[in-house]
């Protein structure tokens, strides 16, 4: 499932981080608005159309007890945001724990991986349902078919 | 502490317990009879225990001690989400079929659950029932159980264990414990990897209890309909009675909500394959 665009837009805003979009492969992320980043695509077209990789950015804001900066990553797969990473830097106790509220609030797209081929100790969600519940769901089924 | 010790089967699911040594007879007798203890008290799924006596008649019954915590939870949770975590949406899954026969077939329309007030009066762990009715603990009441199970192997002196009700478990002590966290719909996948340090694990997933056309145990208590957002849940958090509940909250709650109210990283999985989860997980999701 693609991450549409509005959702990385609203997360951006929702912070209110200036941030800007930078290739990664540029090096650091300079503090300019996104307009701009749009703006340095050389030659840009009036369509503007964003290379495939990961962009990342730093944010800063005024936040009541200072000044704070918020980390943010876009990955692009075919003009579509495919996954957004947000890294909380805040120094402030109480800037850090919203960061990391807002980080929390990404949706991302997770792929299932074979079980069998992780080292894991236990799995989690596999669990053995109630026995009589199991039974009866196979009388379910058989009544289904007759 | 990689293979379990002891494995049994207890309150319809699978127990394993990992110790750093061997289990002995009279720690083992005192996990079996706490949860014995736990199952006569909260089980509704058989006819002597208090909550199926409190179903029949009304009257003043005075709960164990775990009570207090426990109910407490649910009214928190029950804040949390505006009503729809309910220790009373017992009758609402009965009404759809999950009732301590598992017959399965829903006997009408759903039916909300009886708000608290209406039924019940509660002094600390005393409870007056004024109307008969259904008190149904399952949302968080085995991973209180674990907890309880892990306080006797404490009590016996053991520092290092894992123990694992059938997914719902609490680690302390030595290595971290790797868990995979299973794909809704297909049990040979995962979604990630949690590493458990010290703290505690509870999932839950609709597509383990459902017996079909939408219906499942997890239930929206202010409509007695199954929930239909979300399909799969993970909680860590300090004790496993509280990431078993939250495991709940997160069909229904809003996330920030009740990240302001408990201490908790968490994942949940959206049916259009969405995956919504704490950056401070520990572990990863794979992308």
């Amino acid at each position: 499932m693609k991450t549409p665009h509005r959702t990385t837009i609203a997360l951006v805003s929702g912070v209110s981080a200036v941030a800007a979009l930078a290739s990664c492969s540029s090096g650091a992320a300079s503090q300019d608005t996104a307009d701009e980043a749009v703006a340095d695509t050389s030659a840009a077209p009036a369509e503007p159309e964003y290379a495939d990789g990961t962009y990342t950015a730093t944010g800063s804001y005024e936040s009541p007890a200072g000044p704070e900066t918020v980390g943010v990553s876009i990955t692009l797969e075919d003009g579509m945001v495919m996954g957004v990473e947000v890294t909380p830097e805040a120094t402030n106790p109480a800037s850090q724990k919203f960061q990391t509220q807002f980080a929390s609030g990404v949706a991302d797209v997770v792929m299932g991986k074979p079980i069998e081929g992780l080292t894991v100790d236990t799995v989690s969600g596999s669990s053995l349902t109630p026995d009589g519940f199991n039974a009866a769901l196979v009388e379910i089924a058989a009544d289904a078919h007759a | 502490m990689r293979t379990p010790e002891v494995s049994f089967d207890a309150i319809g699911t699978r127990w394993s317990i990992h110790v750093d040594g061997p289990l002995d007879v009279v720690t083992l007798a005192r996990v079996r009879s706490r949860i014995a203890a736990y199952d006569a008290v909260w089980s509704r799924f058989r006819d002597d225990s208090v909550v199926a006596r409190m179903s029949r008649e009304p009257g003043t019954y005075r709960l164990p001690a775990e009570a207090g915590p426990l109910l407490d939870l649910y009214a928190t949770l029950g804040r949390c989400t505006d009503g729809a975590v309910s220790p009373l949406v017992a009758r609402s899954l009965v009404r759809l079929g999950y009732d301590a026969g598992y017959s399965l077939r829903p006997a009408g329309e759903p039916e909300p659950a009886p708000a608290w007030d209406d039924v019940l009066e509660r002094d600390g762990c005393t409870l007056v029932v004024r109307e008969p009715v259904l008190l149904d603990v399952g949302a968080a009441g085995k991973g209180q159980l674990v907890d309880l199970v892990a306080a006797e192997l404490r009590d016996c002196g053991i520092e290092e264990y894992v123990v694992d009700a059938g997914g719902d478990l609490v680690h302390h002590g030595g290595a971290a414990f790797r868990v995979a966290l299973q794909q809704p719909g297909d049990p040979t996948r995962a979604l990630g990897v949690v590493e458990l340090d010290g703290a505690a694990l509870c999932g839950s997933a609709v597509d383990r209890r459902a017996w079909g056309d939408g219906l499942h145990h997890v239930l929206d208590a202010r409509t007695g309909r199954p929930t239909q957002d979300v399909v799969a849940t993970w909680v860590v958090a300090d004790t496993a009675m509280v990431a078993d509940g939250l495991s709940t909250a997160h069909f229904f709650g809003d996330p920030d909500r009740l990240e302001a109210a408990f201490d908790h990283t968490y994942v949940r999985v959206h049916a259009d394959g969405r995956v919504r989860y704490s950056l401070g997980l520990p572990g990863e999701l794979f992308g």
